[in-house]
């Protein structure tokens, strides 16, 4: 039975769920949701996610929302396909993967995502984006690097040397973020930016990135 | 070998992880950080967790931060002691994990922010934004409404036994209800009154407080 993810291409977290079925070669469908015109927000939408969110996965009787729990259930059903993102064998190693992922949740995301929705949303809304929202959230995203910095100095990839879910995590928000005035502060710090670089030029997410066209002229 | 818990007793994230602890009777050492002083934002303790937060822990040689990531850890390392805080199959640890990400990203904040305003601000005699706090309380009623209908269905979040993801809310809740005035938020709904009566009587939930309040 085909696993069925309900979502929107353009869609970060969605794309943060594809990332991962893609990296476990996992077949799916994509069924969009319509956030224009409001489905999300709407029953029967909301029977699957209360919280009026995308993406839900649906595999057979199961349903599930939240990306990252997704991410997590995708990485462990398919644990032996593709590369181990989630170190499985190594009780310590798949620790460390849950710190950095915990890290993106509570330290990355919660500073990129009102930059993202600054420079994306705000102007769909028919306003500018509000710079004093931006400046107080790089300041606290540059922090953030700066721990980062210092950690991919010292090993690869965030959880160690190898490529895993906590990395997969940060692709999706810091893709449109990339394309905002304010990638220098990824550019500016040279570990970050080599990560960067590696990350997204996986084959896993290349599929996803090309529909991560939120914003651009002719696509609204 | 004793887990050792940096961070105060009376904090909401050591909370969660000493929560955790006990319920799978893990012996544990709180190692006690006075925030007020900037303890953790030491070069010291940011050596143990590089963003100055509280929880860090240490157990033997090994390290970690995030209390979420920490208290993964331990159901999963004790799973076969006490009681079962991850589920059984795949699909049973799936929907624990995904009423955990709730917590974390619909719930958290606002409570956080509500008690920042409410609370905290004011015990360090500072004025609180109550504007905010009035739309955090906002937000948090309707966040409320979905765990009440979720808890009609079932005892617990996640299904009809404790888990992570109930263990996960009890600092939080334990903020709102004693310490901000906020607990018509739980008590006037049926079903998340009755789970907050449950899960804060739990024993290992009890040990804590009677140790916080030492």
């Amino acid at each position: 039975m085909e696993l069925k993810l309900y979502g929107a291409a353009l869609s970060p977290c969605t794309s943060r769920v594809m990332t991962c079925l893609h990296e476990k070669e996992a077949d799916f469908e994509l069924v969009p949701v319509d956030l224009f015109a409001g489905e999300h927000k709407q029953l029967p939408f909301l029977a699957k996610n209360p919280f009026g969110q995308i993406p839900v996965l649906e595999d057979g009787d199961l349903s599930l929302f939240e990306s990252r729990a997704i991410s997590a259930y995708v990485a462990e059903k398919f644990k032996q396909t593709g590369d181990d993102l989630i170190r499985h064998q190594s009780f310590k190693e798949a620790a460390e993967v849950k710190v950095w992922m915990e890290v993106e949740s509570q330290h990355y995301h919660p500073a990129i995502s009102p930059i993202i929705f600054q420079f994306f949303a705000s102007p769909l809304q028919g306003k500018a984006p509000d710079q004093a929202i931006i400046d107080d959230n790089t300041e606290k995203l540059g922090k953030v690097l700066d721990v980062y910095e210092d950690k991919l100095s010292r090993t690869k990839y965030l959880a160690g040397d190898f490529y895993s879910l906590a990395d997969l995590f940060h692709l999706s928000f810091t893709y449109y973020f990339m394309k905002t005035p304010c990638a220098h502060l990824i550019n500016d710090r040279p570990h970050v930016k080599a990560w960067w670089e590696d990350i997204s030029s996986r084959p896993a997410f290349q599929k996803v990135a090309s529909a991560m066209n939120f914003g651009e002229k002719g696509n609204l | 070998m004793v887990v050792k818990v940096y961070g105060p007793i009376k904090a909401a994230c050591p909370q969660r992880v000493l929560s955790c602890l006990l319920e799978k009777d893990v012996d544990f050492q709180v190692v006690h950080l006075h925030l007020d002083a900037g303890d953790h934002k030491k070069p010291d303790f940011l050596l143990r967790q590089p963003f100055g937060q509280v929880p860090a822990i240490e157990d033997g040689d090994f390290k970690l931060f995030e209390s979420r990531a920490i208290i993964r850890y331990y159901a999963t390392k004790y799973e076969n002691r006490g009681p079962n805080l991850l589920g059984n199959s795949l699909e049973e640890k799936a929907v624990v994990d995904q009423w955990l990400e709730v917590e974390a990203h619909n719930f958290n904040d606002l409570v956080y922010n509500l008690v920042l305003q409410l609370v905290i601000l004011p015990r360090m005699g500072k004025q609180g934004d109550s504007a905010l706090a009035l739309t955090c309380q906002q937000k948090l009623d309707k966040v409320f409404d979905i765990y009440e209908q979720r808890l009609s269905a079932s005892a617990y979040l996640a299904g009809d036994s404790f888990t992570l993801a109930d263990l996960s809310h009890q600092p939080g809740i334990r903020y709102l209800v004693e310490d901000a005035g906020m607990g018509h938020l739980v008590s006037q709904r049926k079903h998340v009154n009755a789970w907050w009566e449950t899960i804060s009587n739990r024993p290992a939930w009890k040990k804590l407080m009677k140790l916080a309040s030492d």
